[in-house]
């Protein structure tokens, strides 16, 4: 691992795994007990639409991504809140038409698309130090947030009809979560790729779940599953020669299914 | 009877023709209901006969499409900030990783209160609550980890923690064995000295004596301010009487077959 950190994009990949996983570790936690994974997956699938963006007017695709993927948060929260009946197949339907219209567009868009498989599938490797600084004010933003409007964050997770008797503006805090999960999403689009993207923002949440007392322990514990995995990850791929992100992922992966069954184990003794 | 109505009995809850459903599915026709402070009513009804809807077109969740809604004569969305809400215990979920005392003070929160954390004074409210359902002793564990007769307590001190002067509970009794509910009903009981209570429930051995008043709901409400439930209220909101009978009707509610055919 020292070994490893002597390069520059080395540092940079494993500064940037450790960044993202506080935002993941916090998000995760809301996405895993609020259930809203599925969700969260279509807001990463339809943010390739902004990528394809990106590409056809030549501005930079990250951008295209992050103000695609907060439309479709504010579209798709308002759709969950209103209609809960189809909410689910609407959803569904947006995260495949998203992701059309970005495909569409970057076959319009000609030219050179070598950065393409990046979005895909993730490319810590050359994460610059530019996003390093991006990485830390989305940290900043939502720790500052989930800080602001903790308790009422947890009544929304643990009981939303609940908090609409109580008078809370449901819609602001539902949209305001939802925004922050498309933001943390695009930025981990750079890791591990928006294919694996909600593995990464659902598993250690979904392990810390597992052992956590309350929501803010869960959060930190996740963050800190999180970063391991991440380093982890990065360090096999560096020493196996694997691609990073599904490197990281099977981490995570073999963790998760490892924690049910110790649960399990412990369950039953 | 005579000596509540002497006091000055101001209407907390009151629903005036209200019609209330899904699209063009009503789901609740022309229901009139007057709920006075400190009234303990249940409505019972089967599965299906509009009991979720009543509560929520209470709660302000969503709106009838005819008809008025007053809570403490406001409409729904003003008064429901004088409404302790208790859930079905059956809806929430168990592995939720949140301490007893943390759900209990979501009791505390309103709008006017947000992006600030609990007070001290929060904090003895809910601890107050939870001595009240007798839970004192498990304010620290987690949610999961307490019975479901506890949890349904737990979630009664979280509508108490609000200081609340209507109590709206749905399906309070439902999977907690027979011990629990006496335990839940000494407590209600005990509570309407001063809150009023309205609760709705499928089963009809729910209804016990501390009950005040019993509506029937199957679409149409069937309210009398009495404790007589008679046959022919259960009649028309269940098709099924055979089936009720077979699940135990307290006697102290079913007035005689006399009685019935005097009224």
């Amino acid at each position: 691992m020292l070994e490893a950190l002597q390069f520059d994009f080395m540092r940079n990949a494993a500064l940037a795994g450790l960044l993202i996983s506080i935002a993941c570790g916090v998000i995760g936690t809301f996405v895993v007990t609020k259930r809203i994974v599925f969700l969260s997956g279509s807001i990463a699938h339809a943010a390739y639409g902004g990528i394809g963006l990106g590409y056809f007017f030549g501005f930079n695709p990250v951008l295209g991504a992050t103000l695609f993927s907060l439309g479709a948060a504010v579209g798709m929260s308002a759709i969950q809140r209103r209609s809960k009946e189809r909410a689910d197949t609407l959803i569904g339907a947006l995260w495949a038409i998203g992701m059309a219209i970005g495909i569409i567009l970057i076959d319009l868009s000609g030219g050179y698309k070598a950065n393409l498989m990046s979005y895909l599938f993730g490319s810590i490797l050359t994460v610059p130090r530019s996003d390093l600084w991006l990485l830390l004010a989305l940290d900043g933003t939502i720790i500052f947030f989930v800080w602001l409007f903790y308790k009422e964050l947890v009544a929304l997770s643990f009981d939303e009809t609940f908090s609409i008797v109580q008078n809370l503006p449901i819609g602001m805090l539902h949209t305001l979560l939802v925004s922050m999960t498309a933001l943390t999403v695009v930025m981990m689009m750079r890791i591990v790729g928006l294919i694996m993207v909600i593995a990464l923002l659902t598993m250690p949440a979904a392990i810390s779940s597992q052992f956590a007392r309350s929501l803010k322990k869960m959060m930190i514990m996740a963050s800190f599953l999180g970063a391991v995995f991440t380093l982890i990850g990065l360090w096999l791929s560096y020493r196996l020669n694997l691609t990073s992100g599904a490197s990281i992922i099977l981490v995570a992966g073999f963790s998760y299914l490892l924690s049910i069954a110790a649960k399990a184990t412990i369950g039953k003794s | 009877m005579k000596q509540e109505s002497s006091k000055l009995q101001q209407e907390v809850i009151s629903l005036k023709n209200v019609w209330a459903g899904y699209g063009n599915n009503n789901v609740i026709e022309d229901v009139n209901l007057s709920v006075k402070k400190t009234d303990f009513v249940a409505i019972i009804g089967p599965n299906g006969g509009g009991k979720t809807t009543l509560l929520k077109v209470i709660l302000g969740l969503i709106s009838p499409q005819r008809g008025e809604v007053k809570i403490m004569g406001f409409p729904p969305k003003d008064g429901r900030k004088f409404i302790g809400w208790v859930p079905q215990e059956t809806v929430m979920d168990r592995n939720f990783p949140i301490s007893v005392l943390e759900v209990v003070l979501m009791g505390r929160i309103q709008r006017e209160n947000m992006m600030r954390s609990y007070t001290k004074e929060d904090r003895e409210k809910a601890l107050q609550a939870l001595d009240m359902v007798k839970l004192s002793n498990v304010a620290n564990k987690p949610i999961g980890e307490i019975s479901l007769g506890q949890r349904q307590r737990v979630y009664i001190a979280r509508a108490l923690a609000k200081e609340p002067q209507i109590l709206l509970l749905d399906e309070p009794l439902a999977s907690v064995d027979p011990s629990t509910s006496t335990v839940i009903y000494e407590l209600l009981k005990e509570l309407n000295k001063t809150i009023t209570i309205l609760m709705v429930t499928h089963d009809i051995g729910a209804i016990s004596s501390y009950v005040k008043s019993v509506g029937c709901l199957n679409k149409k409400l069937y309210y009398y301010e009495d404790k007589v439930l008679t046959q022919e209220m259960i009649d028309a909101s269940y098709h099924c009487p055979v089936d009720l009978i077979a699940h135990g009707i307290p006697h102290r509610v079913l007035p005689k077959r006399d009685r019935e055919v005097k009224s």
